[in-house]
């Protein structure tokens, strides 16, 4: 599996069109779906809170 | 982008970040060939091409997946504002003494892969607490012993009277406050994080775990208020060991360690646990944090960590309806633990894998009960069987 980058990431494939062999290989990837189906993406929030106890970090009173 | 694969779905995360995105197989590949610098015309004919679609239709597709994107925040260069993590001070990160003697009369504590040294001055304080720690309190060491151990112990003081007292945690001022209960939640707190240690764990789950008599784990996770303490109250009663409840680190390797400390019980499941803890009755009433509760030590040996659980449980107290059980996916289950509060710190792309890794080994359910004695038949019969119920791999949904 290759390292997806991130989208602000330049790559020379921005602004080249994709070769033969890049074309065969997505159409061979896309050809495990079945059907084109709404995309799906969930977000999940992780907690904030910095302690592990249920409430937060107590005050500190400093060195 | 921190990526992984969880089930038959993509896991995507950025350091730093709150956020984590769970993209279905197919919106998965998608992203794979945007990362890969597919722009949205050669990826339009693609699709045109493998679907047989005209190429309206598949610009409108790719203009409807961007969007879904956008809105998840995928295409951001760096973490929101309002998603991003911040550093926060650590109480158990703060390094112990090394060399000054502990306090005269000071407990030796037991706290998962931890020794602490607790020392109480107000009397009362230390007698209320003393049997809820009983089963932490190990023997000081002998000479030869402190030759082996690379790390002081670290060191929890709760200085002067009830009326005015001070915590102070590696030699450090930490907290300070007024009265009985708040010195008492504030000790087991800071007994909590120690123990925790988050940024050494995979995860801190807000939940509970336990050992079945056949010595298998179960890791219980519920957000606050769903009745998980009641649950575990009973199941300890009927012979399973009390790992932890509340909170339970999860080490690198996915094991689950016990903290030990005592029960916290609110006030709707005291009626409930009459029966089998007649000791709740008596045991007094504290403030924590505006509610009151009871804390009650655990029944039986403490379970010793670490073990990898058998099982994920999502318990639901449903009152008036039959006791169900249904097995969940991999996605499905870390939602739940997020929602739960799960503390994940540092999040690497190590972490990411290992987090997926043990999310997708465990078995997970959500179990509905009506009553303590069908949840406890509930969890009994998950460990008696193997379960035939198959999740939905595709479902990503709550």
């Amino acid at each position: 599996m290759h390292t997806p980058v991130d989208d602000t990431t330049p790559t020379t494939a921005d602004t080249a069109a994709p070769t033969d062999a890049e074309r065969r290989a997505a159409l061979q990837r896309l050809g495990a779906l079945a059907a084109l189906t709404p995309p799906v993406v969930l977000t999940l929030l992780l907690s904030p809170r910095p302690s592990a106890a249920s409430v937060g970090a107590p005050p500190v009173l400093g060195p | 982008m921190l990526h992984t694969t969880l089930g038959s779905t993509r896991l995507l995360a950025r350091p730093g970040d709150r956020r984590l995105w769970l993209l279905d197989s197919f919106t998965a590949a998608l992203w794979d060939l945007h990362a890969a610098g597919w722009a949205p015309g050669p990826l339009a004919e693609l699709l045109a091409q493998r679907f047989g679609l005209n190429p309206g239709a598949a610009g409108d597709y790719l203009d409807t997946l961007r969007a879904a994107w956008q809105a998840a925040g995928l295409l951001a260069d760096e973490a929101a504002t309002a998603g991003r993590l911040t550093p926060a001070q650590a109480l158990w990160s703060l390094p112990p003494p090394d060399g000054a003697p502990s306090p005269p009369g000071a407990w030796r504590l037991a706290v998962a892969d931890r020794t602490l040294s607790l020392a109480i001055t107000d009397g009362a304080l230390r007698a209320d607490l003393a049997p809820l720690l009983a089963s932490l309190m190990v023997p000081p060491p002998t000479p030869d012993q402190l030759a082996d151990w690379g790390r002081p112990s670290d060191r929890l003081i709760l200085d002067g009277a009830a009326a005015h007292w001070t915590l102070t945690a590696n030699g450090r001022g930490w907290e300070a406050g007024h009265g009985h209960d708040a010195a008492l939640v504030a000790i087991l707190h800071g007994l909590t994080e120690f123990g925790c240690a988050t940024h050494e764990r995979l995860l801190v789950v807000h939940g509970a775990g336990l050992v079945a008599p056949d010595g298998r784990a179960l890791l219980l996770i519920a957000p606050g208020g769903s009745g998980k303490s009641t649950l575990t109250a009973a199941l300890n009663t009927a012979s399973y060991g009390l790992l932890s409840d509340d909170v339970v680190p999860v080490t690198p390797a996915g094991e689950l360690l016990g903290l030990g400390l005592p029960l916290c019980l609110k006030p709707g499941s005291w009626p409930l646990l009459v029966g089998c803890r007649p000791d709740l009755a008596q045991a007094p009433t504290v403030q924590r944090l505006g509610q009151a509760v009871r804390f009650l030590p655990p029944r039986g040996r403490v379970a010793p960590g670490p073990r990898v659980p058998a099982r994920l449980l999502f318990p639901r107290f449903r009152p008036g309806l039959a006791p169900r059980r249904e097995r969940l996916s991999p996605a499905r289950a870390l939602q739940g633990l997020i929602e739960a509060e799960a503390v994940i710190r540092d999040l690497t792309q190590v972490k990411l894998a290992a987090l997926a890794h043990w999310v997708g080994a465990v078995p997970a359910y959500a179990l509905s009960y009506p009553d303590l004695d069908g949840g406890v038949a509930l969890v009994r019969g998950l460990l008696d069987d193997l379960d035939s119920h198959e999740y939905d791999a595709h479902d990503t949904t709550a």
